[in-house]
Order: C-alpha cells, then sequence, then structure tokens
C-alpha cells in the first residue's frame, strides 16, 4: 500500500468523523445489554475486559473514536468499506448486517462505564522495588 | 545390519511368534474380542479384512520379553555408552522408556557408581516434553543434555520440538534406540532421514565402537557453530553386546573458527582508537562468551547493548556499560553476532547446512536461504523470533567467524595495542557511561510503570501486574525465566533486570504452541543443581499440548514456580480469527469457536494436584495475587515445584 494514498484515505476518515460530531446518530445506549454484547463479540479480545489492558487501550486515552458514540458508530462502518486502505490497526470491520446501531450503541455506553484502575506509580509497592533495582548496577 | 564379531543375536522374531500365539490363549476378554471379529467380519459389512484374534492379541502389547535379554556380559556396551555421556559431561537424559533402549536406560539407571548420576534418568511422559526439556536445558547452561527416544515413533513424537530448537539454535543430544529384530513398524533404514533437515547432524553407527565415535562427534557438531540438535541412532544389539575390554578416549572440546590475527588486531585498533566504540551484543554460545565481551568492553571504555531481555546468553543488562552510554554518536561499533555495526563477527547459520542436510529440498521456511532481493527490514521486529542465522543482515562488513571464540583474540591484540593514554580514556568513559545508562534505565523504568499501571486493580488480572509481583520476591534469588512471554505481555522486558546468561531463555524457536512447560522443566533441571529456581508464565494453550511435564517437575521435585496465564483460550488466535471474520463483514459473535477454551473451564490447580504438584486458585482478584506468588517462591526454594492458576487479561 502506498504510504501517500494511506495518508489521504486517513484525512478523509478524520473529516467525516469531524462531520459526524454533528449528532447524527442521537440515541443513548444501554450498558447492561452492551456488557453482554462486549463480550458477546469478543471486543475484550483486543481491549481487556475492564478496557484497560490488551492490544488497545479504551480507557486512559484521548482517541477521537470513542470521544462520543456519533464518531464510535461512523467508525464502525467506515472500517466495513475503508478497513482494507487502513491497515494500521487489526481492528475488524462492522457493517450494519454483523452490528446493528442499536447493539454498537449499547456497547459504547457499556464502554463508557469503564474507569481507569490506575494507582500512582508511588502507591504500589512493588512498582518501587522495580524502580530501586533500577537505580542499581551489577556489581561484578 | 552387520553383527559384531563373536555376537550371538536373539532370535526376537521367533520369541514374538510364540508369544503372540501363548498369549491368545489366557486373554481375559477373549469372547469380546472374538465376539467384535465376528461382529466386523468383511463377508457381512464389505469393509477391509479384521484383525485376527493373534493381531489384536499382539497390537495389544501382550509380547513377553525374551527369557534372556542376550549373552551374559562382564561389560555391556550400554555401559560403555553411559560412561561416553560421563566423559562428555551430560547430566541428564529425558525420556519416556522403549524397548530399543532398554539396554542403556538400564545402564543409565544400574551402572556406575553412584549409579543413575551423570548422567541421571529424567522421566518423561512424552518424547516432545522430553526434546523440550533438554531445549531448556540447552538454552540455560549452552550445552547439551540428552532426550533419548525409542524408534520411529519416538522421533516422529519429538519432531515439533527437534523443529524447534533447530530454529533456536540450541545444542541437544539426541538419541535414538533401533530395534531392527522386534515391532518392524518401530525401525527403519534411515532412521534419522524423518528429522535431517532440521537436525544439525546424525549418524547411525554399525558398531559399539561407532556409537561411542558418534556420541562424542554428535556432541561436538551440536556445540561447533551453527550450533543445534545432533541425533545417534543407537541399535539395540550394540547396547547388549561385551564393552569389557573397551574404554572411552578423552574428549577434546571442537576448534571453533576464530578470526585470524591479523583481523583480530584490525577490530582491535579499530577500538581503541574510537573516541566513542561501541559493542553490539547479541546471543553468544556460552556463559564464558559472555565474560570475554564484560571484559572487552570494560577494556575498551565500550557502551554496549544486549539480548538479554529477548533470549539467553547475552550481556548482562544491568553492567555499568550496558545501555546507551553517556553519548550515542558511536565511530565504531563492533557486532558480536548482532547489528547494527560497523564490522560483525557472525557466526555460520543453520541456512549453511542446507545442501548437507535438506536432501529432499523440503525448504522450511526461515531455515532455507533468503531469496533474492531479500530486505533485512522484512525480518521481524521481535529479536526473540529472528532466527540466530539471520543476525548480522544489518551489518557493514560481515566476518562470518563465531563471536565468542574469537573475543580471546581481540582482547589480547586491544591490551597490546592500548597506551596510557588510551586506557584511561577508556576508564574516564566507563565512568561517564555507568552514570548515563543509570538515569536512562531509571527513566526506561519509569515510563514502563506510568503504562503498566493501568489495569492494576482490574479483575481479572493484568498480566503486567503478574510480572510486576514477582520481582520483589525474586530479585535478590537466582532466577531463570524459562517460559517464552510474548502472549503474557513480555513485562519482564521493562521491568526485570536481566544479568545472568539464563536470565530470558527466549522464544520457543519456530513460534510453536506446546513448548513452554517442557523446556521451563529442563531449565528447572539445569537449576536444581544450581541453587537456582525457575520462573514459568505459562500460557493454557500452550500447557495443554503435553501437560505431563508437570508430573516430571513433581517426581523430580525441581524448582519450577508455574504461574498460568489463564485467559482461556489461544488468545492470538481469536484475535485473527475477529479480524477475519470482520473483514467479511460477518461479525465477531462467533469467532470464539474453536480459539477458546471455555464450557468447560479447565482447572489448573486440579491438573497440577492430578500430577503430583501443589498449587492454588484460580485468582481472578488481583488483590490475592501477591500472598500466592510468594507461597509459590517459597514452594519452589524449598525444591517442591508449584504452580498458581492466574484468571488473566486476555494480554
Amino acid at each position: 500500500m502506498n504510504n501517500n494514498v494511506l495518508k489521504v484515505r486517513g484525512g478523509v476518515l478524520c473529516v467525516i468523523l469531524s462531520v459526524a460530531v454533528g449528532g447524527v446518530f442521537a440515541q443513548e445506549g444501554d450498558a447492561t445489554k452492551g456488557k453482554e454484547l462486549y463480550f458477546g463479540h469478543g471486543c475484550y479480545g483486543c481491549h481487556g475486559y475492564n478496557g484497560e489492558t490488551g492490544a488497545r487501550d479504551l480507557v486512559g486515552t484521548d482517541s477521537p473514536i470513542i470521544a462520543n458514540v456519533d464518531r464510535f458508530l461512523v467508525y464502525l462502518r467506515l472500517r466495513t468499506e475503508y478497513a482494507p486502505l487502513v491497515p494500521s490497526t487489526r481492528m475488524p470491520a462492522y457493517p450494519e448486517s454483523a452490528l446493528n446501531d442499536g447493539d454498537a450503541r449499547d456497547i459504547f455506553a457499556y464502554i463508557n462505564t469503564f474507569e481507569l484502575n490506575a494507582p500512582a506509580v508511588e502507591d504500589i509497592p512493588a512498582f518501587q522495588a522495580i524502580l530501586e533495582s533500577a537505580g542499581r548496577q551489577l556489581k561484578e | 545390519m552387520k553383527k559384531p564379531a563373536g555376537h550371538e543375536p536373539v532370535d526376537r522374531r521367533g520369541f514374538l511368534k510364540g508369544a503372540a500365539t501363548g498369549a491368545g490363549a489366557v486373554l481375559i476378554n477373549a469372547p469380546t474380542t472374538e465376539a467384535h471379529v465376528e461382529r466386523q467380519s468383511p463377508t457381512e459389512t464389505g469393509a477391509v479384512p479384521a484383525p485376527t484374534a493373534q493381531q489384536l492379541t499382539r497390537d495389544a502389547g501382550n509380547a513377553r520379553p525374551p527369557a534372556e535379554s542376550g549373552p551374559v556380559v562382564r561389560k555391556a556396551g550400554s555401559d560403555l555408552l553411559v560412561e561416553t555421556l560421563k566423559e562428555l559431561g551430560i547430566e541428564y537424559v529425558a525420556s519416556n522408556p522403549g524397548s530399543s533402549f532398554e539396554g542403556l536406560q538400564e545402564s543409565i539407571v544400574n551402572f556406575g557408581n553412584p549409579p543413575n548420576t551423570m548422567p541421571e534418568f529424567i522421566t518423561a511422559l512424552h518424547e516432545e516434553s522430553a526434546v523440550d526439556m533438554a531445549h531448556g536445558y540447552g538454552k540455560a547452561e549452552g550445552r547439551p543434555m540428552c532426550a533419548l527416544l525409542h524408534g520411529t515413533l519416538g522421533i516422529q513424537h519429538a519432531s515439533m520440538a527437534i523443529y524447534q530448537a533447530y530454529y533456536s539454535g540450541t545444542p541437544i543430544l539426541l538419541l535414538a534406540g533401533r530395534d531392527d529384530h522386534f515391532i518392524q513398524a518401530h525401525t527403519a533404514n534411515d532412521m534419522a532421514a524423518m528429522v535431517r533437515s532440521f537436525t544439525k547432524w546424525d549418524a547411525q553407527p554399525t558398531s559399539l565402537l561407532g556409537c561411542v565415535e558418534a556420541l562424542r562427534q554428535a556432541y561436538s557438531e551440536a556445540m561447533t557453530p551453527p550450533t543445534g540438535p545432533t541425533l545417534v541412532i543407537l541399535d539395540t544389539e550394540f547396547q547388549k553386546e561385551e564393552a569389557a575390554e573397551l574404554a572411552v578416549p578423552m574428549y577434546q572440546p571442537p576448534n571453533i573458527s576464530a578470526v585470524d590475527t591479523a583481523t583480530a588486531r584490525e577490530i582491535a585498533k579499530a577500538l581503541v582508537d574510537a573516541g566513542n566504540p561501541r559493542l553490539n551484543v547479541g546471543r553468544l554460545r556460552t556463559p564464558e562468551g559472555i565474560r570475554y565481551a564484560v571484559e572487552l568492553a570494560e577494556l575498551v571504555g565500550a557502551s554496549t547493548s544486549t539480548y538479554a531481555t529477548y533470549g539467553p546468553m547475552s550481556f548482562p543488562q544491568r553492567h555499568s556499560s550496558c545501555g546507551p552510554g553517556a553519548d550515542t554518536d558511536y565511530d565504531f561499533t563492533l557486532g558480536l553476532e548482532a547489528g547494527p555495526a560497523d564490522i560483525g563477527l557472525v557466526g555460520p547459520g543453520v541456512d549453511t547446512q542446507l545442501v548437507a542436510r535438506d536432501a529432499m529440498n523440503v525448504g522450511f521456511g526461515g531455515i532455507r536461504r533468503m531469496p533474492p532481493g531479500f530486505e533485512p527490514d522484512e525480518l521481524p521486529d521481535d529479536p526473540g523470533l529472528i532466527p540466530r542465522f539471520s543476525a548480522g543482515s544489518d551489518v557493514d562488513r560481515r566476518i562470518d567467524v563465531d563471536a565468542e571464540a574469537s573475543l580471546p583474540l581481540v582482547i589480547e591484540e586491544a591490551k597490546r595495542l592500548m597506551s596510557g593514554s588510551q586506557r584511561r580514556a577508556a576508564a574516564e568513559r566507563n565512568t561517564h557511561h555507568a552514570a548515563a545508562n543509570v538515569e536512562a534505565r531509571v527513566a526506561s523504568v519509569r515510563r514502563a510503570l506510568d503504562d503498566k499501571r493501568n489495569g492494576w486493580d482490574a479483575s481479572p488480572v493484568s498480566t503486567a501486574r503478574i510480572y510486576a509481583e514477582l520481582w520483589p520476591l525474586i530479585k535478590d534469588e537466582d532466577w531463570c525465566l524459562a517460559s517464552p512471554t510474548a502472549f503474557s505481555g513480555g513485562h519482564h522486558r521493562d521491568l526485570w533486570d536481566h544479568n545472568k546468561p539464563y536470565s530470558y531463555l527466549g522464544g520457543q524457536g519456530a513460534a510453536g504452541i506446546g513448548y513452554g512447560l517442557g523446556a521451563s522443566t529442563g531449565a528447572a533441571l539445569a537449576a536444581k543443581r544450581r541453587d537456582r529456581i525457575v520462573i514459568n508464565v505459562q500460557c493454557d494453550g500452550d500447557v495443554n499440548y503435553a501437560p505431563g511435564a508437570l508430573w516430571t517437575a513433581a517426581h523430580h521435585r525441581l524448582p519450577m514456580l508455574t504461574v498460568m496465564h489463564n485467559n482461556r483460550a489461544w488468545h492470538q488466535e481469536l484475535m485473527f480469527l475477529e479480524f477475519m471474520a470482520g473483514s467479511r463483514g460477518r461479525g465477531t459473535d462467533r469467532a470464539h469457536i474453536g480459539a477458546t477454551l471455555r464450557n468447560p473451564f479447565i482447572d489448573y490447580k486440579k491438573m497440577a494436584e492430578t500430577y503430583g504438584m501443589a498449587g492454588e486458585g484460580p485468582i481472578g482478584d488481583p488483590s490475592q495475587l501477591q500472598a500466592a506468588l510468594a507461597r509459590g517462591v517459597a514452594s519452589v526454594k524449598n525444591g517442591a515445584p508449584y504452580l498458581i492458576d492466574v484468571i488473566t487479561q486476555p494480554r
């Protein structure tokens, strides 16, 4: 794939995502249903059971894709059309036939219940032991 | 097969014929067998002819051993083979029993004073496990242990593990029994042919003394670059013949190709004249090579890189020279089995064996020569996945000699060439490098910790937390991380210090599943006599290929702590399947079929208990992890293996 083509496609994607902020899709999802769908569709596979671990974190990031439900939906659908041209991620494509808007909104609602369980580095004793080791060198 | 002079062959064919007939008469399930034969009669079904009662008896394994196993001997040929293994320094022979090597097995467990020592017979439950054990041991020690295989069956069971060891360039001495007078399906004219394209060397000797010489050469070949598994076929008759008048000659290590004096001087001069020299250190062969690399770095005041976070036998990570150094504008870089470098000393890879070893032109991927136009940047990013032979593809001037064997010559020349002012400058650089490397390491760890605290309190347990919680418990121990870690996040690379030749043993070799437990068990064999403990972060998909190694660890009381990375899936494949389904627009809700281990979940604590190993779990609450790990470390320090089943985040 030509990198220049990718850049152009990526630019188109960003523009469409920005337009979508206007609220093309407006309904709220159901987080309870979303939890079941999150596991049923294997979203945890790459995003972890809590959205904090794995190949792509969902919380503690500034990703515009999950900034609101409209962007999220546009992203899912655009991947269907453009996924082969946007190989920067292994995120599967989701046409409406595979995941309808209602279910996608529910998943988004569940994703939004995730919280970052990240204590400060200073508050984790094991981390302090690791830092202490890092500050020492091997004595032969 | 030509028989040695004076040999009295055992008529096992005759024995078998009688045994089959006789055993049929005392079969307690004979009526059932007969009924089965009747139902499957070809006249009724039109199928292939059913086996006879005699054939069924034979296949059920009712053959009895002969009354005499051969002529009475003062000293058996297999005793001589044990003496040979002892002379080579072989500590262990891992095997599950087979009739083709019963002579050698009996000698190992009974011959010598004390018997069953150097080598000790290690009971495996599968040949793949036996070879994986030898693989783990070989990586940890840089020298071979033995795996003993039974005929064509054992070699085929073992073939996957041999394949991985070949890719990883690990020395192993494989032995296979051959009995041309017993079950014919267990033998072949050319036994080693099945694995020839992924073994370094093999022999099928035609005399007892030939066996002795073959064992010695096999050991040398395994240790000579390109290092790898070698195989000797031992005919059962040679194991039984008289060897009282024979003795094992003293073993002489092989001469390994090194740089010539002029080239050593050229390299030394470049290092001592450089204002900011650099050593890029890959995987060396033995701990001795690491000692030489440290000596050279300190002598010339070079900063170094290391491969130690990706595999065994490389530069100590927390040595003061290891890191980017005070100045990253290096004016001369020497590569030791690694690049990038101005000059790289890179030993031969297994691809150099192709003409001799791959006569059928199978062309296993990665072993075959790189095609024309191949670009080094097509190699995978993870050095643990790069076959050893491809090291040095980013070297400006590659010299095809073993780095370890060359280092003493380069050091000697550098010492001779260095002036007083150059020595002072090198010492000054060392001081600057030490300070800069500590600073770089602390900064690197801080960045890593900031990332790895995510999900710290999450349930299931984050993989980063497993590695982080282990560190305070093992940092003052002599430890070896023996399992591949790519699937459990590889967090030790950022969090732990890898200072020993065996700190981390790296990937599977050919990225094949089913290796981790066996290799960790082998590493624990090495650890047992060396006051070392072994950590095995064990993927659940991997352990189910050959879980019997748990029993081996329990039976031999090996210091191995197994922490299950139990994500209840072959998770990499689950992600691939999701992408495949997604790319076809079919949704991902059925991608778990065939890629997950659910309904029912597997209880690994019970699995361990079944094999006689203490354990606990499943643990999904992260607050329970640290105490469980502490119990596990305490157990293995007392010589008792332990398993902790941790339910984990997928990655």
